[in-house]
């Protein structure tokens, strides 16, 4: 009965890291990158874990991994960007621009 | 089971283009959000293939690998600062 359920969290974890990995292959620059790589990863990577629990009856290092993850994750990319906005990167210029007026003069 | 076979597919084909990422640059900091990208879907990986394998075993890989990236991610940040952009 739990294995359909199992399956799709599956699935929709994978497929959650897969949007992750092409919003970091796609975006413009290191900042947008970062924004698109770490959310839905880790996200998957709940409902995956999710999966696991479901599976093998067991919960405490899947929720421990969870837990650290959710907790150091965005901590991690905070201390990335503060590092490189300190030493001069700058975010893209185009991602600023109001794209959307300049069409309606 | 077919539905972790498709999942291993898909994370294989997310760290592939990571793995893009990683090499094309261009700028370090691009380089250290796809490590640390990498290090997700790794965790992600070895929990799908005890999924797959049907034993419990692998979720502590997925605990040391979640901590091995953290160390490496900040360990990548304190590298980054004071290193200008082009250069």
């Amino acid at each position: 009965m739990v294995e359909p359920v199992v399956a799709l969290l599956v699935l929709a974890g994978s497929a959650l890291s897969l949007i992750a990995a092409l919003g970091l292959h796609r975006f413009g620059d290191a900042f947008a990158r970062m924004h698109a790589a770490g959310k839905p990863a880790t996200l998957g990577l709940a409902l995956v874990l999710l999966a696991a629990i479901l599976r093998h009856g067991t919960i405490g290092t899947e929720v421990a991994t969870l837990l650290f993850v959710l907790l150091t994750s965005p901590v991690g990319t905070h201390m990335v960007a503060k590092a490189m906005y300190d030493s001069g990167y700058r975010p893209w210029e185009e991602a600023a621009k109001p794209a959307l007026r300049r069409r309606r003069r | 089971m077919t539905a972790a076979n498709v999942a291993l597919a898909m994370l294989a084909l997310a760290m592939a283009l990571c793995l893009v990422r990683l090499v094309r640059g261009p700028h370090l900091g691009d380089r250290v959000v796809a490590g640390d990208t990498i290090a997700l879907i790794l965790i992600n990986l070895v929990t799908v293939l005890g999924l797959r394998a049907n034993t419990q075993l692998f979720a502590d890989v997925a605990a040391a690998v979640a901590v091995l990236g953290f160390i490496g991610t900040v360990t990548a940040a304190r590298f980054v600062r004071g290193r200008p952009p082009f250069g």
